[in-house]
């Protein structure tokens, strides 16, 4: 909804009636400015009453409920002219515009009956009037009616992000947490469903996997032994959850421990010595990840070899020429046969040579065979015609295989030739695989290296003693990367001893499995696993997306600041989820940014939650008592011009622009309305809270 | 296709059952295992890789097991899907020079004395396959780490 | 139920672990939409499932509802 109104009666210092305390609001971007102790964060917590009932104790930095904070609320003024005896009220009025078009009117009314010089007999809580503008007038809405449309006002899950203190926005997201994303995209999608689809079919998959044990279990001809299989079963599942959530931990903490070595880097002082070490220990480390990727790549290809480059028929040459004897012995005996009964004898088998050849050497008038002439007419140039006359025999033979024999012959023969090669092509591969061999102990060299600099780097470094931090993160990692490695290869065996189990249980089984209980294991398997990965996927496409939003908002944000270089960046640490950073050009963590950078990135984030997939800018008003309090000045024109074009509606509480020649730049933003106010005393003595009241007066722009 | 090729494809030779483990551990069995992400790479790709490198160990090594009429072996995929098929075509000949095939008294015979002749070729390739399972099983459940290593299949054809 | 149904079954459906267990590269339109019947069993459970969820279904509701089409279409092929 957007709001229209905002009247405060008795209100905290907004002693007097709503209309000396009546702020209206616009589209746009509404300012309210005030000097501290204004009445800036009055107002803030006047719009908080009116919807949770709770007001802004200061000295506690918490909310209490009015209850608990009864008369404090009512203004100082409002209680000391008070007559004993007499009833006072502390009011606030919102009117509110739904998408709809409707209005409504919120009011909140506490009451108090003034008993004693200081003594009040209260009300136990404020009372809350919601009325809807229809038919030219205000219509009572029933209570049971007020939750909802309060909520319709500025929705629970989302207010954190839309209605915020300047003071709050570095606690709204701790970016060091990796659940911090995570929570925000379950908040602004409807990711929620795929966890619910990922139930179900978790659940499913458990019944039908039960089922379908069960079933095995029936046709069993063994129920001791099936049993017994079960429980290995069921133990080793129980394992490999087990081992599969420490491995998370494990990589969790690498990941910390990673990200912790970025910021004691960053801590160094000697910038161009650092950005040098940097640059090479990545080069180095990039160039080993290569190195490895090869060497695995060259692993998994040379057992391929053997079949790809037929490495296996390296000692076959023997056994081919045992074939070769064997077919040159029955190609002797079927020629025989084949020329038995013909004029000519022609001891090659049909078709050799090819007849195109025989075509030419006839042209020719030459044997190519052995070279020897045969004009036309002559004995060898008969010979050469015949061979183009051949018919297949027949009904010499019941099968006539010579094709066959001659195929496998001729398969025999190409092989031949790379035979020859194959320890040279062994030797070959070998060779490089120990020359990427090499590189690496090279490049890993090179990293203790460099390490071992930086180390003297670090201990030069006067500006903290960091060193001993710097190594003992690298231990931790190191100790994790260890344990991981352990882990796996535990939850390697179970593995293995889950597939003999499986395959036991399966061997035991004696007639046919049911088909239905069969397969719906194995589709309820498959539902469970892709519903998983579509939910990742669906998580991914939204961390995208806010990544580019949020970076597009920080530039606007920044554009007119030269000196930042950084972007936003939602690093994918290894347990999924996502932790934003703030990086520079070749992505290197910037860390202990200064404090207005590190809430502008938050900012941005925040914003670009809001403007997201579910629009909620355009609906509802964002309301912010003294944002730029912890910027830099020289951000603000860029919040304040990044909000007036991203919200529909935003009321903030600001003491920028206090001075008149400050209010021109405003003229650059989106406005709404603009109001300056200042704390009143009407008598003239500024230490008597007794007559404090609050001007407002609307300026115009 | 040929008569003889067509034969020899639609030929399945077979191994021991007590094979079946060890060729589940180290080929890939069937179809994929998609969800265990975490299981080594196996050694060979398919079953068949496998038998063809385990029929040639044999030969060289001149091992063979004697099978006999009352061994069931396990039957796994037909000669003719084997990969790559020159390859096969090899190992055919093979096992027709060892054996006592007789190609011309082939091109006389009827069915049967052909089906019989090539029964003569499976028991071959079976009787080598079989004695290097024997040999590679032999090898590794003494030393397991050969597993680990990638020259130890290379090495064993040049030992 | 916020989010449309068929946006649900369009992000499952460009799902690259689905495409793999099926062992195909895209998927055909009859796959995509809740009224034609795929030639998947797999992908028939998965339309079965959303449309059940979205019509507020209990997860044994759903269940039940994918179970009865497996056995359907196991006993008819």
């Amino acid at each position: 909804m957007i709001i229209n109104s905002i009247s405060m009666k008795n209100f905290q210092c907004y002693a007097g009636e709503h209309e000396s305390n009546y702020l209206e609001f616009s589209n746009g971007l509404n300012l309210i400015i005030g000097d501290n102790g204004g009445g800036k964060s009055k107002l803030y917590d006047a719009f908080y009453w009116v919807i949770h009932n709770k007001i802004f104790q200061s000295d506690q930095r918490d909310w209490v409920s009015t209850k608990i904070y009864k008369e404090n609320l009512i203004s100082d003024k409002a209680k000391s002219e008070c007559q004993i005896g007499e009833t006072i009220t502390s009011e606030v009025t919102m009117i509110v515009t739904s998408r709809d078009e409707k209005k409504y009117k919120l009011e909140r009314i506490y009451e108090a009956k003034k008993i004693g010089e200081r003594e009040w007999s209260s009300k136990a809580d404020s009372a809350m009037l919601v009325s809807v503008y229809s038919h030219a007038k205000w219509n009572i809405v029933p209570e049971p009616k007020h939750e909802k449309i309060l909520n319709r006002v500025i929705p629970g899950h989302i207010e954190p992000y839309m209605w915020f203190q300047g003071e709050q926005v570095d606690s709204l997201m701790d970016l060091t947490d990796s659940t911090a994303l995570e929570q925000v995209v379950n908040l602004l999608s409807d990711i929620k469903d795929y966890d619910d689809l990922i139930a179900i079919t978790t659940t499913g998959a458990s019944r039908t996997a039960s089922d379908l044990i069960r079933h095995k279990n029936k046709l069993s001809n063994d129920e001791k032994k099936s049993n017994e299989l079960n429980a290995t079963l069921e133990a080793s599942l129980k394992s490999i959850y087990k081992y599969e959530k420490d491995i998370e931990v494990c990589d969790y903490n690498i990941e910390t421990a990673k990200v912790k070595v970025e910021e004691l880097i960053s801590k160094v002082e000697d910038a161009e010595a650092k950005a040098d070490y940097k640059s090479r220990r990545k080069a180095l480390v990039d160039l080993c990840k290569n190195l490895e990727k090869s060497l695995l790549e060259k692993h998994g290809s040379f057992s391929k070899n053997i079949f790809k480059k037929h490495w296996i028929l390296k000692n076959v040459d023997p056994f081919f020429k045992k074939f070769e004897a064997k077919y040159k012995k029955y190609s002797k005996e079927h020629n025989r046969k084949e020329n038995e009964n013909s004029r000519v004898v022609i001891k090659l088998p049909l078709n050799v040579p090819q007849p195109i050849h025989v075509e030419r050497m006839i042209e020719e008038e030459s044997c190519f065979v052995c070279g020897s002439a045969a004009p036309k007419g002559s004995l060898a140039h008969e010979h050469i015609l015949s061979l183009i006359e051949r018919k297949p025999p027949k009904d010499i033979f019941t099968n006539d295989l010579s094709s066959d024999f001659e195929g496998y012959y001729n398969n025999n023969l190409r092989y031949g030739i790379s035979i020859q090669d194959i320890d040279s092509s062994i030797s070959e591969e070998l060779s490089v695989i120990q020359d990427l061999k090499n590189k690496r102990v090279v490049a890993e060299r090179q990293i203790r290296e460099i390490d071992n600099q930086f180390d003297i780097l670090l201990e030069e470094d006067k500006s903290e003693d960091i060193l001993g931090e710097f190594k003992q993160q690298n231990r931790s990692r190191e100790r994790f990367e260890q344990n991981k490695a352990r882990l796996l290869e535990k939850l390697r065996v179970t593995t293995q001893q889950r597939d003999d189990a499986k395959t036991g249980i399966d061997k035991l089984v004696t007639g046919e499995i049911d088909k239905v209980t069969l397969i719906s294991e194995k589709i309820f398997s498959q539902l469970k696993s892709i519903a998983k990965s579509t939910k990742q996927q669906v998580f991914e496409s939204i961390i995208l997306e806010l990544e580019e939003k949020s970076n597009e908002i920080f530039r606007d944000m920044t554009h007119k600041n030269t000196s930042i270089k950084g972007k936003i960046k939602f690093k994918k640490i290894t347990n999924g989820s996502y932790i934003p950073e703030i990086v520079d050009g070749d992505d290197y963590i910037i860390n202990s940014p200064n404090d207005s950078n590190i809430i502008l990135v938050k900012l941005s984030l925040i914003m670009a939650i809001l403007t997201a997939r579910a629009k909620w800018s355009d609906n509802y008003a964002l309301i912010s008592d003294a944002p730029t309090s912890k910027m830099a000045d020289n951000y603000t024109f860029g919040f304040y011009k990044t909000v007036s074009e991203r919200f529909t509606q935003s009321i903030v509480t600001t003491y920028d622009f206090l001075e008149a020649e400050r209010k021109a730049v405003l003229s650059n933003f989106n406005m709404g309305k603009v109001y300056q106010i200042e704390s009143h005393y009407p008598s003239g003595n500024s230490d008597n809270r007794a007559d404090l009241c609050v001007k407002i007066t609307e300026v115009t722009i | 296709m040929s008569l003889l090729k067509d034969k020899f494809g639609n030929l399945k030779p077979g191994y021991l059952p007590k094979f079946k483990d060890f060729i589940k551990q180290i080929s890939q069995f069937g179809g994929g295992a998609e969800d265990d992400k975490y299981i080594n790479a196996k050694s060979f790709s398919n079953v068949y890789e496998l038998y063809t490198y385990a029929f040639f160990i044999a030969l060289y090594k001149d091992i063979k097991i004697d099978l006999s009429e009352d061994d069931k072996l396990i039957g796994f995929w037909e000669m003719k899907n084997w990969e790559p098929k020159a390859l096969t075509d090899s190992l055919i000949t093979c096992a027709i020079a060892e054996s006592n095939f007789d190609m011309n008294a082939l091109e006389e015979g009827d069915s049967s004395y052909m089906t019989e002749q090539i029964k003569l070729v499976k028991r071959e390739i079976e009787a080598y396959a079989n004695a290097g399972l024997e040999f590679i099983k032999g090898e590794i459940d003494q030393d397991p780490e050969l597993l680990e290593d990638d020259m130890y299949f290379i090495n064993l054809l040049s030992s | 139920m916020a989010r449309d149904r068929n946006e649900i079954l369009q992000e499952f459906l460009k799902n690259e672990k689905l495409l793999e267990l099926l062992e195909v590269g895209a998927l055909d339109a009859v796959d995509n939409s809740f009224k034609d019947k795929s030639k998947y069993l797999l992908v028939e459970a998965i339309k079965k499932m959303i449309l059940s969820y979205s019509t507020e279904d209990s997860t044994s509701q759903t269940l039940k509802k994918i179970n009865a089409l497996i056995s359907t279409e196991v006993r008819s092929s």
